[in-house]
């Protein structure tokens, strides 16, 4: 093999890369699980998708570094405070002591597989191969994609337009049926719901609520049904 | 020293972890959601590092970036000289027979050259780990969306964000 196509042997820089990013990943995993108020997990999570990012770097994943900057970063971090802005107050919860017993438990079972796991994984040790020049590119991965992986990145495509539309069609709610005695009357503007609230409810008691605020231009006096019954 | 697949491996875990227990013992949905993301960053991990420790295998150099430009090169070569031969002008004698036997000369050179090229092989670690881990990168994103709007109608109806209050369907 043409020994110009391997990289320089390994700097101790790639095991400080490593370590800081690690730091940064840990902490920012930490600070999404911990974080009390939920912008401030979207942070801690900001960070942890930055620190892997860097740690595809450091495994020499160009591409996929890239591509979690992108979708993570700069798609799901945002849509995440966009929903958690869109609550508003509605975001926060409260914490009480409800279940505490079965969440302890579980954060034990959880310590126990990974003091069982984690020891089992460090022993694994294997030579890191020399990286071919052209390992982890652009090309490379267009290369693998397009000619092994046509299949799956089709039906990748078809999930993400499932899930735009059933996204949309899930956070939209059910429709608002126009009541029948305003046929007279002009449609209401979308923008013209009543104020204080931006959200349209579906439950029950808020509906009924609504309805009255519907009704309220027939007592002037317009014709209908109900008025002549 | 360079960070070895075990260093991965156990960041990983202690990540795939600490998601995990995210999702178990925080109770606002929002922040179950970012759990479960936690989770799927830590496969990706485990599968990029895997990937970068795979041996690396002999194929064919005209599936790297650099073989494909011979490839390609030596083919347009092949081609223009193959199209020159055909071209040339002037009265017929030796002269221009000269000339296309030059040109022929070289086309079958440069199709001997795309002929060594596809037949050359070189080391290339495989990406299957790496696109696994896009495929994963892709299916987090529609979860994402998906799971927020779940979450944005469970707010409209319940006024609250707490798993807890997720009981709708509860007899």
């Amino acid at each position: 093999m043409d020994p110009s196509n391997l990289r320089p042997p390994a700097s101790g820089a790639e095991m400080a890369a490593f370590l800081v990013f690690a730091a940064m990943a840990l902490a920012g995993a930490g600070a999404t699980v911990l974080a009390k108020n939920p912008i401030r997990s979207a942070v801690g999570l900001f960070f942890h998708v930055l620190a892997l990012a860097g740690l595809y770097l450091t495994l020499s994943a160009h591409f996929l570094a890239v591509v979690q900057l992108i979708v993570y970063a700069g798609a799901v971090v945002v849509l995440f405070v966009f929903v958690i802005m869109i609550l508003g107050p509605g975001a926060d919860t409260v914490r009480d002591r409800r279940g505490v017993v079965a969440r302890a438990i579980s954060l034990l079972a959880l310590i126990a597989i990974g003091a069982i796991l984690v020891p089992q994984v460090g022993y694994l040790e294997r030579v890191l191969p020399a990286r071919p020049t052209e390992y982890g590119t652009l090309w490379q991965i267009g290369h693998h994609l397009f000619n092994r992986a046509v299949l799956p990145f089709e039906l990748v495509s078809v999930l993400l337009v499932i899930a735009m539309i059933g996204a949309m069609g899930i956070a939209r709610g059910p429709r608002k049926r126009a009541p029948k005695d305003t046929a007279g009357q002009p449609p209401r503007a979308r923008g013209d719901l009543p104020p204080g609230r931006l959200i349209a409810p579906i439950d029950p008691r808020l509906s009924t609520r609504d309805a009255t605020v519907v009704a309220e231009p027939k007592a002037e006096g317009t014709h209908t049904p109900e008025n002549h019954s | 020293v360079s960070p070895q697949l075990s260093h991965y491996l156990i960041l990983s875990g202690i990540l795939f972890l600490i998601g995990a227990a995210g999702f178990l013992m925080r109770r606002n949905a929002l922040v179950a959601l970012m759990s479960i993301e936690l989770m799927l960053n830590a496969v990706n991990l485990t599968l990029v590092a895997f990937n970068r420790w795979q041996p690396a295998q002999q194929i064919s150099s005209a599936a790297t970036e650099a073989g494909q430009r011979r490839l390609d090169a030596a083919r347009e070569t092949a081609r223009d000289e193959d199209h020159a031969a055909e071209q040339v002008e002037g009265p017929a004698g030796p002269d221009r027979e000269t000339e296309v036997a030059r040109h022929h000369a070289a086309a079958e050179a440069a199709r001997a050259e795309a002929a060594t090229v596809s037949h050359e092989t070189q080391q290339m670690i495989p990406h299957h780990g790496q696109i696994f881990a896009f495929f994963v990168i892709a299916v987090a994103a529609a979860e994402a969306a998906v799971g927020l709007a779940i979450v944005l109608s469970l707010y409209r109806v319940r006024k609250s964000v707490r798993t807890d209050d997720a009981d709708l369907l509860k007899g």
